[in-house]
């Protein structure tokens, strides 16, 4: 049965998903109140998010706290029922055949463990040969390959609770793998390990996706994750949308951007700024930082560097200043903010 | 003199914040309620068969019932033990008791007063109420006589001291071991036949009464209630109480010991 | 099948592997608990130095009574250590792990609990207390009762199992349920004694709401005094598995929810 390679593997169409809460009274007599109420209010976690992932593809799903990514990614994995549009993975509706979605996706969490603590995860790993009834070659074949390439060999045989964090990292993602899904969630795999272990599990990520051909769906925070690792970025804000396409893409569009930094020795407000600069060109925007200082982006094919630095040094009480390239985190952070890509 | 006063204060801040933390638990006091009505419930129909089934007890069935129920309505088993041994073994596990050693108060102090509201809340919410419906619904007795009313109040009170005591002390073991749950079944269970919270005293055969009112759990719900129903009379109302409080200090003083060697525990293991 | 007892035996045998680390905690669990059922007993023997039958019944009828219902109530608890547990699992966020999963959730709650071997032991005791009671009413025992005895302990543990688990996904609903469920598990006591003695409303509730009665009187009345308790003996080895039904559907149903609103 060979499937058609235009079908997409993930297809989210128009999800959404409202939640209601009660409006919970305090107290005692609320406690009881809260039995009977019918008083909802309704919280639109996610609003008409429609995307398609191909198999074999490494998508980035980022988005700033609470705007909706785990919903959505709850909703792919079959945790949650949608409230309006449907998923489809890999032929199946993961909400209504939960058993036979879970077959086929591995999910690690980067808060929890899926390991149990007190034993060595070789222990760990048998179970997962049980629960997804691997055959005994295909699974000695993956533990292998995997003690390799994530060299697990070291401490195999010391208890979960003994590692460090980027050595049980590892270790769940071996789990999460053993049973060959076809596609992999990765909830924050690299929080909070030190910078080469989180080297280590992004040269594993990229070799899983290229050599192995898994789809990959990846959240985090962390932007030298995306950089090195997505050629695709959604990103989601206020449970909407507000970006899908290539990383590349919005390198190009923001990435040609620079930014003056400079620190006023008086109170120059930013409007006034902003009207003395709106005559030498356009396209500039000012803002000020917490610590004081100014930032102002500017398109270099518009307005020239040197000409906005001499402005800025000719008529204002200038302490020190700089010129810099806007970052991918800038970037990120930008569009979190004006919720919408130009 | 102004630092006790100061120390004074401080602890009453202390007692008033956990008062404010336990009416925010409102719904589970209820449910306390509720599971004091059941059980006394469980022991008044138990009590009333046995009582009718037999001919030598001493006790009058009114005495008797009067009894049990109370001892379920005023049972610090149960509720207070929860919140001691929370505080201390929940603050082992997360690292919370290091902050409370950081404070100037001395720890056991603390959780002291920091129990004491709690107490007093339960005592106000829970057994007030509870008491009140075995007085209507079972027809329980009133004091037995207005000295044995005053000597309940103030037995209660060593009976609270103590309980807080065997409390502190299986929080304490939480330095030691993981699991204090453990204990805390065991010491409801001891407690209920040791202490008298199901069978009075009076009806243990002689050798069981004889260890019994060596050990210092009869002060924790017999020497209370016997008060209350008048087995305990007279001037011996008093030395009972004077048991009480006897034993409340050696409590202390032996939760004292294995205190210091619990804090001795904390500084050679960094937490 | 088999796919389900081959995994379950692996978490068994895992588990016990990572408790075998905290032994000192283990033997307290296990001292305590003997303690707990010791004080138990003592009640027992103590009431009956004062009386020579409850309401009819003798001493050795009554450690049947209770014989029964403890092991019947470990039974569960050893083995089907779940549903206090359930609270937890929502609380820290670990629900979605094992939704993740291909087997059931409750199974795989069920597995990562192991076998409790302290309520193991406390079988054991249930179990002596039984064998103490039979010997001293030897002559009173029907030839059947040697295929009723463990049908009855294991649909007292089938239901003991499952007036928790209905207890438990009540915390699906209501935030407050923890100190409720407290509350309620000290209510099992009500199947120790005979159920003459207490109100109608009372023995109604603990025989057909929370069949507590079944799990250890009404087993030890059908064995011996047979006719009297016909149809509530007969009924005995059926509430357990007509309760795991009701209690796995409101689990069923708890899980929808769960996936309707996420927590």
């Amino acid at each position: 049965m060979t499937e058609s390679s235009t079908v997409p593997i993930i297809r989210a169409t128009h999800l959404g998903k409202t939640f209601r809460t009660l409006r919970r009274k305090p107290g005692f007599v609320g406690a009881i109140q809260n039995l009977f109420s019918t008083d909802y209010e309704e919280i639109k976690a996610a609003d008409n998010i429609s995307f398609d992932i191909e198999a074999g593809e490494l998508v980035g799903y980022i988005g700033p706290n609470g705007a909706g990514k785990s919903t959505t990614i709850k909703m792919l994995t079959g945790i949650l029922h949608p409230t309006a549009g449907e998923v489809v993975v890999d032929g199946l509706v993961p909400q209504r055949e939960r058993v036979r979605n879970s077959k086929k996706i591995g999910v690690v969490f980067g808060q929890r463990t899926q390991l149990i603590w007190d034993i060595p995860p070789g222990d760990s790993f048998e179970l997962m040969r049980k629960m997804y009834a691997i055959p005994q070659v295909r699974y000695k074949a993956n533990l292998q390959e995997f003690i390799e390439m994530l060299e697990l060999h070291q401490f195999m045989t010391r208890p979960v609770r003994q590692l460090s964090l980027g050595q049980r990292m590892r270790c769940e993602l071996a789990a999460a793998l053993l049973h060959d899904p076809k596609i992999v969630y990765l909830d924050e795999p690299t929080i909070g390990l030190d910078v080469v272990a989180k080297e280590r599990i992004r040269e594993f990520i990229l070799r899983l996706n290229q050599e192995r051909g898994t789809t990959i769906l990846l959240t985090t925070h962390d932007i030298t994750d995306i950089e090195r690792l997505c050629q695709r970025v959604i990103i989601i804000d206020k449970g909407h949308l507000i970006y899908d396409g290539a990383l590349a893409e919005i390198k190009r569009q923001y990435g040609r951007l620079r930014r003056v930094v400079f620190s006023v020795t008086d109170h120059t407000t930013p409007d006034s700024l902003s009207l003395s600069l709106a005559q030498i060109g356009n396209g500039l925007q000012t803002q000020t930082r917490d610590d004081g200082s100014v930032v102002v982006s500017f398109d270099p094919q518009q307005v020239p560097a040197i000409t906005l630095t001499r402005h800025i040094v000719n008529n204002y009480p200038v302490s020190d200043l700089a010129v810099e390239e806007v970052d991918l985190e800038s970037i990120i952070r930008e569009i979190y903010q004006q919720g919408i890509v130009s | 003199m102004t630092g006790l006063v100061e120390g004074l204060q401080r602890q009453i801040a202390i007692a008033m914040a956990a008062i404010k933390q336990e009416l925010a638990y409102r719904f589970e006091f209820f449910t306390a309620i509720l599971g004091a009505l059941l059980m006394t419930a469980l022991l008044y129909y138990l009590w009333t068969a046995i009582s009718h089934n037999s001919t030598s007890i001493q006790m009058s069935y009114q005495a008797l019932i009067t009894y049990v129920c109370l001892g379920q309505a005023f049972s610090f088993a149960r509720p207070g033990q929860r919140r001691v041994m929370m505080r201390i073994g929940g603050g082992i596990r997360n690292g919370h008791i290091l902050i409370d050693l950081i404070r100037p108060t001395d720890y056991q102090m603390l959780t002291f007063s920091d129990t004491c509201g709690a107490y007093l809340m339960e005592t106000l919410f829970v057994s007030l109420p509870s008491y009140l419906l075995a007085l209507l619904v079972f027809g329980i007795s009133l004091p037995a006589s207005s000295q044995a009313a005053v000597g309940f109040v103030v037995s209660l009170f060593g009976a609270f001291f103590l309980i807080f005591s065997v409390d502190f002390m299986i929080g304490l073991m939480g330095f030691w071991t993981f699991n204090i749950w453990g204990f805390g079944y065991a010491k409801i269970a001891i407690l209920d036949i040791l202490g008298g919270t199901i069978i009075p005293l009076s009806l243990f055969p002689d050798w069981l009464r004889s260890i019994a009112l060596a050990l210092p759990f009869q002060g924790m719900a017999y020497t209370p209630l016997a008060i209350y129903i008048g087995t305990i009379q007279g001037n011996s109302i008093w030395l009972s109480i004077l048991n009480q409080f006897a034993w409340g200090v050696g409590l202390v003083l032996l939760t004292r010991l294995i205190w210091l060697r619990a804090k001795r525990r904390i500084e050679i293991q960094g937490g | 099948m088999t796919y389900y007892l081959d995994l379950y035996f692996t978490y068994a045998r895992l588990v016990l592997k990572a408790w075998s680390q905290y032994r000192a905690d283990f033997a307290i669990t296990f001292v305590s608990s003997i303690l707990h059922d010791g004080a138990t007993f003592i009640f027992l023997t103590v009431i009956f130095t004062n009386i020579r039958e409850l309401e009819g019944w003798s001493f050795h009828e009554m450690l049947l009574i209770w014989g029964l219902a403890v092991t019947s109530r470990n039974l569960a608890n050893s083995l089907l250590d779940v549903p206090h547990r359930i609270y937890w699992y929502i609380l820290e966020g670990d629900m979605d792990r094992l939704m993740v999963r291909p087997p059931d959730p409750l199974f795989q709650m069920t597995g990562e609990s192991g076998i409790t071997l302290p309520a193991l032991g406390r079988v054991l005791i249930g179990a002596t207390a039984i064998v103490t009671a039979l010997t001293g009413l030897a002559d009173k025992l029907p030839w059947w009762g040697a295929f009723y005895l463990p049908l009855a302990i294991i649909s007292g543990a089938l239901i003991h199992f499952s007036v928790q688990l209905l207890m438990a996904c009540l915390s699906f609903w209501f935030i407050n349920t923890i100190s409720l469920m407290q509350t309620m598990s000290w209510m099992y006591q009500f199947g120790q004694y005979p159920i003459s003695i207490f109100a109608l409303p009372l023995q109604f509730l603990f025989t057909w709401v929370l069949p507590y009665a079944m799990m250890g009187f009404y087993p030890t009345a059908f064995l011996l005094r047979g006719d009297a308790y016909l149809h509530y003996g007969l009924l005995v080895p059926l509430m357990g598995p007509i309760f795991l039904g009701l209690s796995l559907s409101l689990w069923r149903v708890a899980i929808q929810r769960y996936q309707s609103t996420g927590s």
